[in-house]
């Protein structure tokens, strides 16, 4: 199994990813360092909202964390976008280096195929959120106490639910691109996508646009905080049933696949 | 298998552990910060817990230098692997349940020893809304949830002290010294945070000294049951899924204890902290008792 996820690991071209994304830390860290968040010095570069809700000046430490809140923020919705391509790219390096076939040669599970791709996509999206955590954590360490770090303490709440929606997405492609292959796989996530965007476009047209009048990041604060055993159950629970939906799929594919290993020509 | 070798990676990793946490802490330190200032974890507070990866890292480096590989599975690995099989779930699952399970017992001790601290408004001295009230009595479910997904830090200790240095120990001088022994390093390799207040305080008889010593005592015997685990698994994992729970404290009934009605020699930091990981204790020992009867091989 080990060398079935170095395998995938070198099909992403993981050692690049892996320098590239300490290299990120250690840059951010500096960042961070250099420019922390709690100087309170008053700066004529832009204007904030304070707890009353006037308009005020902003401190240069209120500029910094809005700049520097943009990185860990940006991590977590980027977050989602790697663990979806990654679920391509190492079923692409299988067909090309026929790897599957090189496989059901050895002495290995049936099944161990299917779980080493299930489980390299689980620990990426582990790795990716205690990144983002770490992220998280040194943005926080010399943050102001200004409205960026509230709003990143808020959204953070929801790292796990967030970055799991990466193991739904994984967990709805892996079966097409292990059974059918990446080409056919890619042309039935194509047709998913691209219904998704029409349903999304149609409701645009025809739809209640009413809700999106007042949508706006403090609202969605503040409802967590009005509402904080809901926020909490959400939280914890989405991660758990992403999780579950994620073994759901892995089973599923194992079934399908039960007698056509060695059919497969990708 | 030869002692010297060991024996010098042993320490080539303790030099790696210490040396890169204690820059951070020493650092931390002496940048004037205290554990929980205001009462509560401070974003500087929370960052110096980022000094919990570098045991992983230190086991890397030395597995780097002394050229022993990097075996994710098997015999001198990483331990890094995952099986259920042969009834191994049960201890995944014991893993995350456990620490509720001395955590609540350890607060049901206390109020044993102190009925009067018992006060169910102190929720709200603690600025629990009512609102936020039923998130209470599912702490210790979201502990044990929240715990788990992100062990990353719990992780990045017991990559380093059950994964490197325990196996090693073993080796060395058996089961029993090592135990001792790494509980007592892994403690004092703690003792920088002890003395800024971390797990104690700083409000206790013979500080920072008995909790120095109470620390040391701690890791031995919190260290049985992560040997054990590890052990009778081949995975550092579920050690590190019992570190991530437990240092998020699973308990519904330290919201109802009231610390300032605890009078007399038991309202002293350190001495509180060990009536509440007595239990821990207790089934510390039954575990390792089990474990000192396997035949261990690391």
């Amino acid at each position: 199994m080990a060398g079935l996820l170095y395998k995938d690991f070198i099909g992403i071209k993981g050692r690049w990813i892996v320098l590239i994304l300490t290299g990120c830390t250690l840059f951010f860290l500096i960042l961070r360092f250099l420019f922390p968040g709690n100087v309170t010095t008053v700066t004529s570069m832009g204007m904030t909202e304070n707890e009353a809700g006037e308009l005020v000046e902003m401190s240069v430490g209120e500029l910094r964390d809005s700049m520097l809140v943009q990185l860990p923020l940006l991590f977590m919705i980027v977050g989602l976008y790697p663990a979806t391509t990654w679920s391509a790219a190492i079923c692409r390096h299988d067909e090309k280096n026929k790897t599957r076939q090189y496989t059901a040669a050895l002495p290995l599970d049936k099944n161990a195929y299917i779980a080493s791709k299930y489980l390299f996509i689980g620990i990426a999206v582990y790795s990716l959120f205690s990144l983002d955590t770490i992220w998280i954590m040194i943005f926080n360490s010399v943050a102001g106490d200004t409205n960026s770090a509230e709003c990143l303490m808020v959204l953070s709440q929801f790292l796990m639910a967030f970055l799991g929606l990466s193991l739904i997405l994984a967990a709805i492609e892996l079966p097409f691109f292990i059974t059918f292959g990446v080409k056919k796989g890619m042309l039935v996530k194509t047709a998913i996508l691209e219904g998704a965007a029409f349903l999304a476009m149609a409701y645009l047209f025809f739809g209640n646009l009413a809700i999106f009048k007042n949508f706006d990041i403090f609202i969605f604060i503040n409802w967590c905080e009005e509402h904080p055993l809901i926020a909490v159950l959400i939280s914890i629970l989405s991660p758990v049933a992403e999780l579950f939906l994620f073994w759901l799929s892995y089973r599923i594919t194992c079934r399908i696949n039960h007698n056509r290993e060695v059919e497969i020509n990708g | 298998m030869d002692r010297k070798m060991e024996t010098k990676r042993l320490f080539v990793y303790l030099a790696f552990a210490f040396g890169f946490t204690w820059i951070i802490f020493f650092a931390y330190i002496f940048s004037g910060n205290i554990w929980m200032a205001d009462g509560t974890l401070s974003g500087m507070d929370q960052f110096v817990c980022l000094a919990m990866l570098f045991p992983a890292l230190a086991a890397l480096l030395t597995r780097y230098v002394t050229r022993e590989g990097f075996a994710v599975t098997g015999r001198d690995s990483l331990l890094l692997g995952i099986s259920f099989r042969d009834g191994k779930w049960i201890y995944f699952v014991l893993a995350m349940i456990l620490p509720w399970v001395y955590f609540e017992l350890g607060y049901a001790l206390m109020l044993l020893l102190s009925p009067k601290a018992f006060d169910p408004s102190y929720p709200a001295l603690l600025e629990i809304t009512e609102q936020e009230r039923p998130i209470i009595y599912i702490q210790p479910l979201t502990m044990m949830i929240s715990g788990t997904i992100a062990s990353f830090a719990a992780f990045g200790e017991e990559a380093g002290w059950r994964g490197y240095m325990m196996p090693k120990m073993i080796k060395l001088w058996g089961a029993k010294k090592a135990v001792a022994f790494g509980g007592i390093l892994w403690g004092i390799w703690h003792w920088p945070l002890t003395y800024v207040g971390h797990n104690f305080g700083r409000d206790y008889v013979g500080y920072p000294f008995t909790g120095f010593a109470a620390m040391c005592v701690m890791c031995v015997f919190m260290g049985m049951i992560l040997t054990f685990l590890t052990y009778r698994t081949g995975s550092i994992w579920p050690a590190a899924f019992l570190h991530a729970v437990n240092n998020s404290s699973p308990s519904i009934l330290q919201y109802f204890i009231n610390p300032d009605k605890i009078t007399g020699w038991k309202a002293d930091g350190a001495v509180s902290f060990v009536i509440l990981l007595l239990p821990m204790m207790v089934i510390a020992v039954f575990l390792f008792v089990k474990f000192a009867d396997m035949k261990v091989d690391a």
